[in-house]
């Protein structure tokens, strides 16, 4: 059922052709261990799962997944029905659950996500799929930005709204809402 | 760049492509923000990059409620009645026990909402809500004014991301200011702004 990697670019393909970009994916991704046990996509595991060594879902788990100290990687076929705690979490696929990353979640372009997520950093790329919380804390204290254009409004001024306004019009971005992410509190 | 109508500006021929939009009065509810305690934030649509990173300054809980695409939308069409309207949309919410939300982002959501729809909708974040919640929303100043399919996130306090929305856009129910404050009873509207394209921006705080 599990699949063991010491070094996966020395090792036979064990997954479809389907699955090999996550699972390039997974090899590139820090790794605290060196290992990891991959759930192919005909595994359908119903229980929890715990360990020593990284994970790669590319099949369908429904219970709890807890890998304190390594990483998780749901591929684009895993569709996860758990909550899942592990140190690093890599979501391409589908997730309910509650998601508590110690260093860091990434949800990518592929992902699709409905929980709540606690981590102290997180990446969620442009068209992945979140529905839920997430808890940030930059771990400092706030700077809020003035405003470039401080024209402040009047309350009364602003109940009459019957004056148009001169300068909130649309402007070029200079993005092109591409294959753009962010990283959170600084990451 | 092409410039458009109203002052509209594109960067890209791509479907993706994205504008921004300066906003007066956001950073207004931004600097009320206390650096002490832990900010609850609702977004009513889907959680996009820009918005994330922003509120990743704050120390805060952010809620996606990605609401452009639920059911709602379309029960508010049929047979339903308000209160089942508004089980649903608690359903949807699906918010933790005791989420109280310092802010509210409605964005043109409330326009999509008919009159049952929006008294449900009001019904239903009334338990998520307190004295000093504030909310920023769209509403129009005349009901000829329409509304694109669109999506919106922030980019700076003062300049707001807009996206073209993937699928077909629901029918939209424009409220005025007027109407608006009627059937959403929990806030009272604060500040406005009417913009060039007929939209009026504008600031609320709860009414409790």
């Amino acid at each position: 059922m599990f699949e063991k990697h010491k070094n996966t670019k020395q090792q036979e393909p064990i997954a479809p052709s389907a699955q090999q970009d996550s699972f390039a994916a997974s090899a590139n991704a820090p790794s605290t261990s060196g290992r990891a046990a991959i759930i192919g996509p005909g595994i359908h595991i119903n229980g929890d799962i715990n360990g020593d060594e990284n994970l790669v879902v590319e099949g369908r788990v429904d219970g709890k997944i807890r890998l304190d100290a390594h990483q998780v990687d749901i591929g684009q076929s895993g569709r996860v029905n758990a909550n899942i705690t592990a140190k690093v979490i890599k979501i391409a696929g589908e997730v309910r659950g509650d998601i508590t990353g110690t260093e860091k979640v990434i949800i990518s372009r592929s992902g699709n996500v409905h929980g709540n997520i606690v981590a102290p950093r997180m990446t969620l790329e442009d068209g992945a799929i979140f529905k839920g919380s997430i808890d940030m804390d930059p771990g400092e204290p706030v700077v809020t930005k003035p405003a470039k254009p401080a024209s402040p409004v009047s309350k009364e001024a602003a109940k009459s709204v019957e004056k148009a306004s001169d300068n909130p019009k649309t402007v070029a971005s200079g993005k092109s809402g591409g294959n753009k992410s962010y990283s959170l509190n600084g990451g | 760049m092409v410039t458009g109508a109203a002052g509209v500006g594109y960067t890209s021929a791509a479907s993706t492509m994205s504008r921004t939009q300066q906003t007066l009065l956001f950073p207004n509810l931004i600097k009320q923000v206390k650096e002490d305690r832990r900010l609850s934030v609702l977004e009513i649509g889907p959680a996009l990059p820009e918005t994330i990173e922003f509120f990743s300054r704050f120390k805060c809980r952010l809620h996606f409620a990605a609401m452009y695409t639920d059911p709602v939308l379309q029960m508010q069409m049929g047979e339903y009645t308000e209160a089942e309207l508004a089980d649903h949309i608690t359903q949807s919410f699906d918010f933790p026990k005791n989420t109280l939300f310092d802010i509210c982002l409605f964005w043109d959501f409330l326009n999509y909402l008919d009159d049952k729809a929006l008294r449900a909708f009001n019904t239903a974040i009334r338990p998520y809500l307190h004295k000093s919640t504030r909310a920023h929303a769209f509403t129009v100043r005349t009901l000829n004014t329409t509304f694109s399919n669109q999506q919106y996130g922030i980019e700076q306090a003062h300049m707001f991301s807009i996206r073209p929305r993937q699928g077909k856009q629901a029918r939209t129910t424009p409220h005025t200011q007027a109407i608006l404050v009627n059937l959403l009873s929990n806030f009272d509207i604060d500040q406005g702004m009417l913009l060039p394209d007929g939209r009026l921006e504008v600031l609320m705080t709860a009414s409790l």
